[in-house]
């Protein structure tokens, strides 16, 4: 009797607390819901993936080396690297016990696989490297070109480790199959991506049971989502809406200064930007500090031609800077041949008024913004400059025919702490549009070089060349903006932009 | 039929449409400010004494750039009408005057640009062709044009079976002689309603083209370019996008009663019946 | 009709040929992205597409795929155009028969309200609304709804596709300019059936005005306002473009504009054929409806 009692009680104690788990799991299903501007067009790393879809990426897949808030490096799926032979070899030794979303063991062959000429990155020539090879299971030896910091270039979120089991015998891509916290369910054209928590995930398990990412293209409508609460999290917030976005109690914005910097690219190849003077002649005529301070809403960081962001390796304090001075960029164009002789407030040589053609990608309302201001305090220095406002590929085609005189644009080669993107104005670079064998020289230097101190000053040595020869005039260091709801808890914003760290990541009831 | 009620709909539209074209003709005087000229530490403005629509997100007086784009939208309104008036008309004469294979060749091409909705045709060749002003006027032009080819060919059909024709014809007139003496003015009445409200639709279409990033170049002061400007704006400062509307709004409205009043007035079934 | 098809087809086909620059290189930036770009990769791509044969015989190829109903592979995701169409164009449908019902549900009240009181102020007012409605422009009237409805009252979602709570707003974006085209044809044909002689024929057999405007009156107007309807459906389209742009509806006309910037060759075509296919078929699914609906008229071809 007494047995069956207990037995009793045992049973309905289980049963009680049984409901009880079921409940509290249909209570605390955690869904975490992210505004993203641009679908996932691609998972396979035999494609770069465009626009935002790194963002999600960066939840699937995993790179060797990682980065932390503020832009150091720290392992990722590699334990600990060192490089030999002055940095042209690398060795990686890999964390063992990481299983891949479809249960395969992570080991070398993985990263053999994700590197060979099948990824996008060897393919394209991007990665220097002429051979990887496993040394044993858990070992992998990249072997490059001349020395490079690989290690650097090995944080980028589009050039991960992916497992073998993402494509098929025949080579064709199935599916996605990364290590990452959160793993793929299911995919809505342009309307949303669901992922799901990796239960065996090596790291900090994720709280978060599933992340949904929803498309939305324009900015606004985006932030429009947020504050309507159709979403807990928005990405790329635009400028414009920051400030108020702040003063929304139910709202919390996260700010960070990037890698990334807005720039004036010029074609000095023909037309007047040949001449050094009308390119320091520009750089005088605009004011950044008054651009982020008044359109930009003070969000983001005056570059004053500087081609680093602070928050980069290297980036020098104490550059000669430029300071707006109209009387100095006059004088400039006066050297030059250029003045206003007829009194039309646009200044001639030879009878000829200096035109100046724009290009702006219409991708951007930020650069769209940043290319009318500089198209007016262009105007009163004396330049007639037009905007062409067009789409990428119009653009591209414009650039590949040389069809412009200056181009607006955002860095490209821009990951990690790393001053890759100072290779924008190298000559061997297809868009660099700028030739001058002193300034290879010191960029290829200060990539090979292994020694610290010496680094230091070719970089340092670069930054100066770029103020003064002005290949392009840097005009505003981006911030990367992630506003949340105030339901979510435990988000970091990190420095790197196409990266979203969710890792800590719960809801709040 | 509704002459009375037409009448009233033609002074009302009448005025709109002559104040705005005084606005455009006179914009220099009327505008207190260089729509171009930037002041970015007197950015976004709310509308008050001395920027009556406040400014934009460059420090740009709306006030001044909404007279001047005034300018930019009638100009597309009226030369894309012109140029596609003038095509339909034409080809529309010679359809339906010449008839034949002629006719035949015309009206099928008309048929077939018209099985594509005319805004999705015009954003593709914008697309295509590139932004900028001339290529937004050629689209919207290339797509407008075959309306007017349809109802002038109706109504040369309907004239040229008249006696009165025969009757010029037998005094030894030529054929172009005829069309442009006698049958042109009498398919006008139709054309002129037509023209009337197409310019409001251009400028509508125009307006939807810059909104979609596919018109006019920045920083042309267009309405439709204003309010895709002002759209990051909606929430800070709503007076971005609420100016620029209101006056693609006016405009559109002004040629709408205009062309609607005409149309009561000038009632094409009955002008067709005149000449008899 | 055949003859249309066929020059709808030729012309989508040629659209292609008015963009500045060769189609190969074209196709071969928006693969390649332009960054590597080399020589040989245009020239692969001009042999694979059969881009170095003569354009006829480009345009024949062309056909034969699309009448089997191959309209290509997207440049962009490497799906089959028809595909990428097909998995949009319920979302287009829907909010065209939404926008269409809220269309209806203002214009046909509004209309015969109208002319019931003709010239009263209630018919002034809503004529004068109903010409507003076609004067503005509706991607203004859906920034205006979405903030107002949306982002102050939150009682609609800003974007996106979803449940219908989601289609509210584009469907009234969309619906109010096809709702005053419609709301003024539904006065002038009502007021046209009122004056007939039918008309005083019923009201002096001492029938209830309202059995007379139910009855009589509103089944023999609605015959011209079908048609109407029949043929806004194809400006719905049009209108779809910009609306499902505004609102991130993921229908048709948004990834027409997106093909269009993203110079996605192949899914532009099969967008514009499509739309033009439905025009098409929409307005010969009219002609047939009015020839059902009144008999008197013969159905004459052309115009």
């Amino acid at each position: 009797m007494k047995r069956l009692l207990v037995f009793a009680l045992v049973i309905a104690m289980a049963l009680l607390a049984g409901c009880g788990a079921k409940e509290e799991a249909a209570v605390q299903e955690q869904v975490l819901t992210v505004a993203i501007g641009t679908d996932v067009e691609n998972w396979d790393i035999s494609k770069f993936p465009d626009g935002d879809a790194r963002f999600v990426w960066s939840q699937v897949y995993e790179t060797l080396v990682r980065l932390d808030p503020d832009l150091k490096l720290v392992p990722g799926l590699a334990e600990k690297w060192e490089s030999q032979e002055a940095g042209k070899v690398w060795l990686f030794h890999l964390r063992k016990g990481v299983k891949f979303h479809d249960g395969t063991l992570f080991n070398a062959a993985a990263v053999v696989y994700s590197y060979s000429e099948r990824s996008n990155v060897i393919k394209a020539g991007t990665l220097p490297v002429t051979k990887v090879e496993a040394v044993d299971d858990y070992t992998v030896k990249f072997t490059c070109q001349q020395p490079v910091p690989l290690d650097t270039y090995l944080t980028h979120v589009a050039w991960p480790v992916a497992g073998p089991g993402s494509i098929d015998s025949a080579g064709n891509f199935v599916n996605p199959v990364g290590t990452g916290p959160f793993k793929l369910v299911k995919q809505t054209k342009s309307q949303e991506i669901v992922l799901e928590r990796n239960a065996d995930y090596w790291g900090e398990k994720p709280q978060l049971d599933r992340v949904v990412f929803k498309v939305i293209p324009d900015a606004s409508t985006r932030t429009l989502a947020l504050t309507a609460g159709d979403v807990d999290m928005c990405i790329k917030v635009p400028e414009p809406e920051i400030r108020q976005l702040e003063q929304d109690p139910k709202i919390t914005v996260h700010r960070k200064l990037s890698t990334f910097t807005d720039f004036l690219q010029f074609n000095t190849k023909k037309g007047p930007f040949t001449d050094v003077k009308l390119r320091q002649a520009v750089a005088y005529s605009i004011d950044t500090a008054g651009m982020v301070k008044n359109m930009l809403d003070g969000i983001g960081a005056a570059a004053r031609g500087r081609a680093y962001s602070p928050v980069m390796l290297y980036s020098t304090d104490n550059l000669p800077l430029y300071q707006p001075d109209p009387e100095k960029a006059k004088a400039l164009l006066a050297a030059a041949g250029w003045q206003d002789t007829n009194g039309d407030g646009v200044v001639e040589k030879n009878g000829q008024p200096l035109k100046v053609k724009m290009l702006v990608s219409s991708w951007s309302s930020r650069q769209q913004r940043e290319a009318e201001a500089c198209q007016a305090q262009l105007a009163a220095a004396g330049f007639a400059a037009g905007i062409a406002l067009l789409e990428t590929g119009a653009l591209t085609r414009a650039e590949n025919q040389g069809d412009f005189d200056v181009i607006l644009r955002s860095g490209f080669f821009v990951w990690g702490p790393y001053p890759h993107h100072v290779r924008i104005h190298h000559s061997k670079n297809y868009r660099s549009h700028y030739q001058n064998p002193a300034y290879d020289q010191v960029v290829d230097a200060a990539e090979t070089t292994t020694d610290e101190q010496q680094k230091r000053q070719l970089y340092e040595q670069v930054q100066k060349m770029i103020l003064a020869e002005v290949p392009a005039f840097y005009l505003v260091h981006e911030e990367k903006v992630v506003a949340t709801r105030n339901n979510v808890a435990g988000y970091t914003i990190t420095a790197e932009d196409p990266w979203l760290n969710l890792a800590g990541v719960h809801l709040k009831r | 039929m509704h002459t009375e009620t037409g009448n009233k709909a033609v002074v009302g539209g009448l005025i709109v449409v002559l104040l705005l074209a005084g606005v455009a003709v006179s914009a220099p005087l009327l505008a207190p400010g260089d729509p171009g000229r930037q002041n970015l530490v007197l950015n976004l403005i709310k509308p008050c004494w001395e920027y009556p629509f406040g400014t934009d997100e460059l420090g740009r007086c709306i006030f001044s750039r909404v007279v001047y784009g005034t300018r930019v939208s009638l100009t597309i309104g009226v030369v894309v009408t012109a140029i596609s008036g003038l095509i339909g008309v034409f080809t529309g004469l010679i359809a339906g005057y010449f008839g034949g294979l002629l006719d035949e060749i015309l009206m099928r091409t008309v048929d077939v640009l018209l099985a594509f909705p005319g805004l999705v045709l015009a954003l593709v060749l914008a697309g295509l062709l590139g932004p900028g002003l001339p290529n937004v006027i050629l689209a919207l032009a290339l797509v407008g044009w075959m309306g007017y080819a349809r109802v002038v060919r109706g109504a040369v059909m309907a004239v040229k079976v008249k006696e009165f024709v025969a009757g010029v014809r037998a005094l030894g007139a030529g054929d172009w002689y005829i069309l442009v003496r006698h049958i042109l003015p009498n398919v006008l009445a139709p054309v002129i309603v037509m023209a009337t409200l197409g310019i409001g639709h251009v400028i509508l279409n125009a307006a939807a083209l810059s909104f979609l990033g596919l018109g006019v170049q920045p920083p042309t002061p267009e309405w439709g370019a204003m309010l895709n400007g002002g759209r990051s704006y909606l929430r800070t400062a709503p007076h971005l996008t609420v100016f620029p509307g209101l006056a693609i709004m006016v405009t559109v409205l002004g040629f709408n009663f205009l062309g609607d009043g005409l149309r009561d007035v000038l009632d094409p079934r009955s002008q067709a019946k005149i000449p008899d | 009709m055949l003859a249309v098809a066929f020059g709808v087809s030729f012309v989508t086909f040629f659209l292609m040929y008015l963009a500045p620059g060769e189609p190969a290189e074209m196709i071969a930036i928006t693969r390649y992205g332009a960054e590597n770009l080399t020589a040989e990769q245009v020239a692969v791509i001009r042999l694979a597409e059969g881009l170095d044969q003569p354009v006829y015989l480009q345009f024949g190829r062309w056909l034969g795929h699309v009448l089997q109903g191959d309209l290509g592979v997207s440049l962009i995701s490497g799906e089959p155009v028809l595909t990428e169409i097909l998995a949009r164009f319920p979302a287009t449908l829907q909010l065209a028969v939404a926008a269409m019902a809220v269309s209806l549900l203002i214009a046909l009240p509004a209309g015969v309200i109208a002319a019931l009181k003709q010239h009263s102020a209630v018919d002034y007012f809503t004529m004068t609304g109903a010409l507003l409605g076609v004067s503005m422009p509706n991607f203004w009237l859906g920034l205006l709804l979405m903030l107002l409805f949306a982002v102050n009252l939150g009682w609609f979602p800003v974007s996106g596709y979803g449940g219908w709570r989601n289609i509210v707003l584009p469907a009234i974006t969309l619906g109010t300019g096809i709702a005053a085209v419609t709301a003024r044809l539904t006065r002038s044909s009502m007021l046209e059936v009122l004056a007939q002689d039918y008309m005083l024929t019923a009201r002096a057999k001492g029938l209830g005005e309202g059995r007379i405007i139910a009855g009589h009156a509103l089944k023999n107007a609605l015959i011209p306002v079908v048609t109407m309807v029949g043929l806004q459906f194809g400006h719905l389209l049009e209108g779809a473009v910009v609306v499902e742009t505004v609102f991130a509806w993921p229908g048709v006309g948004k990834l027409l504009v997106d093909a269009i910037f993203a110079r996605d060759y192949a899914l532009l075509q099969g967008c514009v054929l499509i739309f033009a296919g439905c025009f098409v078929l929409v307005n010969l699914v009219v002609d047939l409806i009015y020839v059902w609906l009144d008999p008197r008229i013969r159905y004459e071809k052309g115009g």
